[in-house]
């Protein structure tokens, strides 16, 4: 069994809720995030000779986290073995082996990993454990005030959400890393590696 | 800068340019078998010099580690992660020449046994230098998985070798002037050679990109890089060959310069690769 998330993009209206919460939970300090909310954009709109407008402007939000990949490059770039994927595919970082050399930072395409400098570590969202263990979502899931995060056996979410995808831009393709990760694609959504967007919020993010 | 990218260029730099020095003069030790006892026992012991620069690099390379304490632990993931791979390679060749070096300082000791410890270093040299140069493998990252990546390192590796190798032959001369002259001879094609394939890495940076920028824009001074490297190497190598025929405490030291400038320049190859890391996400 595959734990995993489910994002229904069409829900989504980029409030951040989900980002916060984790970053109190977790207790993250104010330049790290486990779960980062994209704001892609794209497209223009132009005034025609006969004075009508023609628009093909789009905007939508995705909200991501670790997608604890199938194949997770973050694991077999690690060196030291650190990095774990448990029996739920749960992938966590063990902080007394991790050496913070940043090999599993370069390797996720998602660019999840992050190097905590206080501590000298490699840190990312490890689906909330202890809240799994204790029969409880991840925070994230739980804090989301448009219910647009669901979480729970990658198998019972594919059977709910039959239309979900495992990616949409700006998040990298999925055959990489297959991710445990279901989108539902809200109308603007555009497909990975598209090049007609931007990440508007990439100072933020 | 992908990898804390300046430590890891002094490391990439430094280390494999050490190791194929310490490999072409065992390899001339090897080669010459009825080479005078003071002689090889002397070039023996000058095996320090290149044992430390390589020893440099590696010390260079713990720097990026936020926490050195664990990497000890970089043994687990030998033949999973390139990596582990790249560092005991790197651990297994500085042992094998470490062992050598000082297995020489014997006052007696068995010639067949120091050849074999010595046929040991050159096949970890080898060992080492692939490793090192197929670290970058990373399918998620397309700006350093390509063959661009290992030929280029392959390449700095063999500049910054050679360089090094002359200097210590040319210490050693007249016993050494055919391989001084030789190393002296194969430097310019490898400079003009590397020079030629980072061109082609930043030619290739050019096609990729991901959703937030172009690999190409991210290493906007490639071209840069490549003018600074062909100018210090061609400089280096031409000091060395200046002072190759001249003796004299200048001349060496003209030699010695000659040889800093190309490792120098070796250096600045390697840092534009770093700075090229693109991921294939964001």
């Amino acid at each position: 069994m595959a734990y995993g998330f489910y994002f229904d993009s069409t829900r989504c209206t980029g409030c951040r809720t989900c980002e916060m919460a984790c970053k109190d939970y977790k207790d993250l300090p104010a330049d790290v995030a486990f779960r980062r909310v994209f704001d892609y954009e794209g497209g223009s709109c132009s005034l025609g000779a006969d004075g009508t407008a023609t628009c093909d402007a789009f905007m939508y939000h995705v909200s991501d986290a670790c997608n604890h990949c199938e194949n997770p490059k973050c694991f077999a770039a690690c060196p030291t073995g650190a990095i774990e994927k448990d029996e739920d595919g749960i992938v966590f970082i063990n902080q007394d082996t991790c050496t913070g050399n940043g090999a599993c930072v370069d390797a996720c395409p998602y660019g999840v990993p992050i190097l905590v400098k206080e501590e000298n570590k490699a840190k990312k969202c490890d689906m909330c454990r202890d809240r799994v263990a204790e029969g409880k979502q991840p925070i994230c899931v739980e804090a989301c005030p448009l219910r647009a995060l669901e979480w729970g056996d990658l198998d019972e979410l594919k059977a709910a959400h039959p239309d979900a995808v495992a990616g949409i831009a700006p998040l990298a393709d999925p055959s990489l890393t297959v991710p445990s990760l279901l989108i539902k694609a809200c109308p603007a959504a555009k497909e990975p590696g598209d090049a007609t967007g931007f990440v508007a919020n990439e100072l933020e993010i | 800068m992908g990898f804390s990218g300046g430590s890891l260029a002094v490391f990439t730099a430094l280390a494999p340019a050490g190791a194929v020095a310490f490999a072409l003069t065992t390899m001339y030790l090897l080669v010459h078998r009825d080479t005078a006892a003071a002689v090889r026992d002397r070039m023996n012991h000058a095996l320090i010099v290149p044992l430390a620069v390589a020893w440099a690099g590696f010390i260079a390379s713990a720097t990026h580690l936020g926490t050195p304490a664990n990497a000890l632990h970089a043994v687990e993931g030998i033949g999973r992660s390139p990596l582990s791979n790249e560092v005991a390679a790197v651990v297994a060749f500085l042992f094998a020449a470490g062992v050598y070096w000082l297995y020489t300082f014997k006052l007696t000791y068995s010639r067949r046994f120091a050849n074999t410890l010595a046929v040991a270093s050159v096949v970890a040299c080898a060992a080492m230098v692939a490793m090192v140069a197929l670290a970058y493998s990373v399918p998620t990252v397309p700006s350093w998985d390509t063959w661009h990546a290992p030929v280029n390192l392959g390449l700095a590796a063999l500049v910054g070798g050679v360089s090094l190798g002359a200097s210590i032959m040319r210490a050693f001369r007249p016993e050494t002037g055919r391989w001084h002259a030789c190393a002296l001879k194969a430097l310019p094609p490898l400079i003009v050679v590397l020079a030629g394939m980072m061109a082609c890495h930043a030619l290739f940076l050019t096609g990729i990109s991901n959703n937030v920028a172009s690999a190409a824009d991210v290493v906007p001074s490639y071209v840069v890089s490549i003018v600074v490297f062909s100018a210090l190497a061609s400089t280096g190598w031409f000091m060395q060959r200046k002072s190759a025929k001249a003796a004299g405490l200048r001349a060496c030291a003209v030699d010695v310069c000659g040889c800093v400038l190309v490792l120098s320049s070796v250096l600045v190859s390697r840092l534009p690769f770093y700075a090229s890391y693109l991921s294939a996400g964001f």
